[in-house]
């Protein structure tokens, strides 16, 4: 299910804020409209290069869109398969309603999924903090905060394997289905880390985390920004219906 | 703050021993030579270990492993060309820190799959490094009454030094004393009736009254069972040890005993 | 009364909030999957695992602010890991941070354990089902018709079952989160 992220250099073609404002404003659009048309659009320029971009590195997730796509399509099915019939495939029938809201959902959620595998196949961990903090603006204590939740990640998935094993071990099950099971895997998670984050807590107020004044860095753009500024005028012009489809 | 103390008293100028938040005793350079015998008095970890010859073990095979590749999927991280453990017998993994010990011992105990060879055996108990990783449950009762339903074991029922457990039922695992942790985590451990345990670093972190009280379980370990033990703690292989592998540039080989006691204090100045 | 102001170990405390949440919210979408599979009712009782940032970190901190900040960090280490959610999942976190903290504030920034927490959880299925209501709107319109189905004749008893469902099982894991925390802390 995971994958830590490795840290990669930062030569990447984008200038990481114009991928995380790209990001950003893609989901927002993909929330505003609720027209499959429009929707279509979102998700051919910038939900399916996200999952393309993004299979190398996050395979499993892009297998797990995929699976709730097709689980969208069986819930409506199941609950809104009224009007007239669009298609019969064998046994089942698809009606309009049916089709017209997976169609709407799907290509959402295909456009929100992809947006956000562009930020993850785009920008490593590492440069994602520095970037929010120098050059988007997140506090100082937030970034730091986040910058050690990342450094922990690894860490806190090895004490989970762990745990699972011990579980295992002692003849539980493996996967969390209750909510005494879901305490008793955070208990050690928790005692452990919290011991690591006292010491780290510390470290970092001997080092003057409060007094250190932040250091503002003007964001650098990459000429392939361009493409990044260009696709999301495209996009948004749809989306306000400026262009009809 | 370091409780293997015999290894530092070259460096420092005056000992302190701090005993229920009072001073103990306090010892200037001069007077070092005594200080060795003073700190053990009191429980704290200076001193020496005794060497105990390994024994010959005749007991069934628990487990068996040959020609065996531990690692992820692409990385091989130790390999092991043969390993034979009888019941009865405690055998130790030593060897640097990234050297891929753990790596073998979670192989070893069915948690890793591993990359080639094949591991054969009775049925394995895995002991991590850390004893919160063995706790489930928010108090101490809840762990005691579940290793009773699921094993018949009574943990409160293992021996005078581990009386303390009575006072502390309604305490939640993670708040008791580092040694309690341990202890708590060796007689889960030790209720499981596995064929084999695996214990990665046991004894980290605890002082020589703790280490002393805790030797009993690792007897009644090793009478019932096979043990294998990742470790640095030269007590814990000159003690207890019968058979010694060493991992070393992700290679494991058995080695000499007392050699591998050689090797651990020189590691250790 | 112990300062208000975030020290050095109260970040790093809310790093510690941020990187389990996150662990539990990309383990959450198996169980919300397998829910899923049970029908669109069911589905709400697994999102009080995405809520339980905010109560780890407002029971490990103390301090106003925490509730709203670990569920928002845990939420970007989701997006950043990344999960099938996207961006949105900041939207998620802001939303259910912002009821979770409500809770607190409630309760007048005294009390962080199991009942403080039960409160925040369950408000926080507040937040949860706004940035729901939005992101799913067409699936919820579906929804309205099987409520008809199953005995829930208007859209607003749909809402309420939805929501309902959503603060039972927000007080559910905020308060097993909050007493998880009691008994590893030292």
């Amino acid at each position: 299910m995971m994958q830590s992220g490795g840290l990669r250099g930062r030569g990447g073609s984008f200038s990481i804020p114009a991928v995380f404002v790209y990001a950003i404003w893609i989901t927002v659009l993909g929330v505003a409209t609720g027209d499959p048309g429009k929707l279509a659009v979102t998700a051919l320029l910038t939900g399916l290069p996200g999952l393309l971009l993004g299979y190398r590195r996050f395979k499993l997730l892009v297998i797990l869109i995929v699976f709730s796509l097709v689980g969208t399509f069986i819930n409506m099915l199941l609950l809104y398969n009224t009007g007239d019939v669009v298609a019969s495939i064998g046994p089942i029938v698809v009606r309009e309603e049916a089709w017209r809201r997976t169609l709407s959902l799907d290509l959402r959620i295909v456009t929100l999924a992809g947006a956000g595998l562009l930020v993850s196949a785009n920008i490593s961990p590492r440069d994602a903090v520095r970037s929010l903090e120098s050059e988007l603006g997140l506090p100082r204590g937030l970034a730091f905060s986040l910058a050690f939740a990342l450094r922990m990640l690894p860490l806190v998935y090895k004490d989970l394997q762990e745990v699972l094993g011990v579980r295992r071990m002692r003849g539980y099950r493996r996967i969390p289905l209750t909510p005494g099971d879901y305490r008793s895997l955070l208990m050690p998670l928790l005692s452990i880390s919290i011991e690591r984050g006292l010491w780290v807590g510390i470290a970092a107020e001997l080092r003057g985390l409060s007094i250190r004044p932040r250091r503002r860095v003007r964001p650098r753009f990459k000429p392939m920004d361009l493409l990044l500024i260009a696709l999301g005028v495209v996009q948004s012009l749809v989306v306000a219906s400026l262009v009809g489809v | 703050m370091e409780h293997k103390a015999r290894y530092f008293l070259d460096m420092v100028d005056r000992v302190i021993a701090l005993r229920s938040g009072r001073i103990a005793g306090s010892w200037g350079s001069g007077e070092l030579d005594h200080t060795l015998e003073r700190l053990e008095e009191l429980g704290a970890d200076a001193g020496g270990y005794s060497y105990r010859d390994p024994r010959s073990v005749q007991g069934d095979v628990v487990l068996e492993a040959t020609d065996v590749e531990a690692g992820y999927p692409g990385r091989v991280v130790a390999r092991l060309g043969e390993l034979t453990l009888r019941r009865g017998e405690v055998l130790a993994l030593v060897g640097p820190n990234g050297g891929g010990k753990t790596t073998l011992l979670k192989t070893l105990a069915g948690l890793q799959k591993p990359l080639a060879g094949s591991i054969n055996g009775g049925r394995t108990f895995y002991m991590p490094q850390h004893p919160d990783y063995m706790f489930l449950f928010n108090t101490v009762r809840r762990e005691v009454e579940e290793v009773k339903r699921l094993t018949g074991v009574d943990i409160t029922m293992l021996g005078p030094a581990f009386s303390w457990i009575n006072s502390v039922m309604d305490r939640s695992p993670y708040r008791l004393s580092h040694g309690q942790r341990r202890w708590l985590a060796l007689a889960i451990a030790l209720a499981s009736n596995a064929d084999v345990y695996l214990l990665d670093e046991p004894t980290t972190g605890i002082d020589v009254s703790l280490y002393r009280s805790l030797s009993p379980v690792f007897e009644e370990l090793r009478r019932r069972a096979g043990v294998v033990v990742a470790t640095h703690d030269v007590r814990v292989v000159a003690e207890h040890a019968d058979r010694v592998y060493m991992v070393l540039d992700g290679v494991a080989r058995e080695v000499d005993k007392s050699d591998a006691v050689g090797w651990l204090e020189r590691a250790w100045r | 009364m112990e300062s208000r102001s975030y020290t050095g170990v109260d970040f790093a405390l809310l790093g510690v909030a941020g990187v389990i949440a996150a662990i539990i919210f990309t383990a959450a979408w198996q169980v919300w999957y397998a829910l899923s599979a049970l029908g669109p009712l069911a589905r709400p009782f697994s999102v009080g695992l995405w809520f339980t940032g905010s109560i780890i970190a407002a029971a490990l901190i103390k301090k106003p602010g925490a509730a709203f900040l670990g569920e928002t960090l845990g939420a970007l280490i989701e997006a950043i890991l990344p999960t099938p959610g996207g961006l949105w999942n900041l939207v998620y976190g802001i939303l259910q941070g912002a009821f979770a903290e409500l809770g607190y504030r409630i309760l007048g920034y005294r009390e962080w354990g199991v009942k403080a927490g039960i409160l925040a959880g369950a408000l926080a299925g507040i937040g949860e089902l706004l940035a729901s209501l939005i992101y799913y709107r067409e699936f919820f319109e579906a929804v309205k018709e099987v409520g008809g189905e199953v005995g829930l004749t208007t859209p607003v008893l749909v809402l309420v079952y939805w929501l309902v469902a959503n603060m039972f099982s927000g007080a559910l894991y905020g308060g097993v989160a909050a007493a998880a925390v009691r008994a590893a802390r030292e």
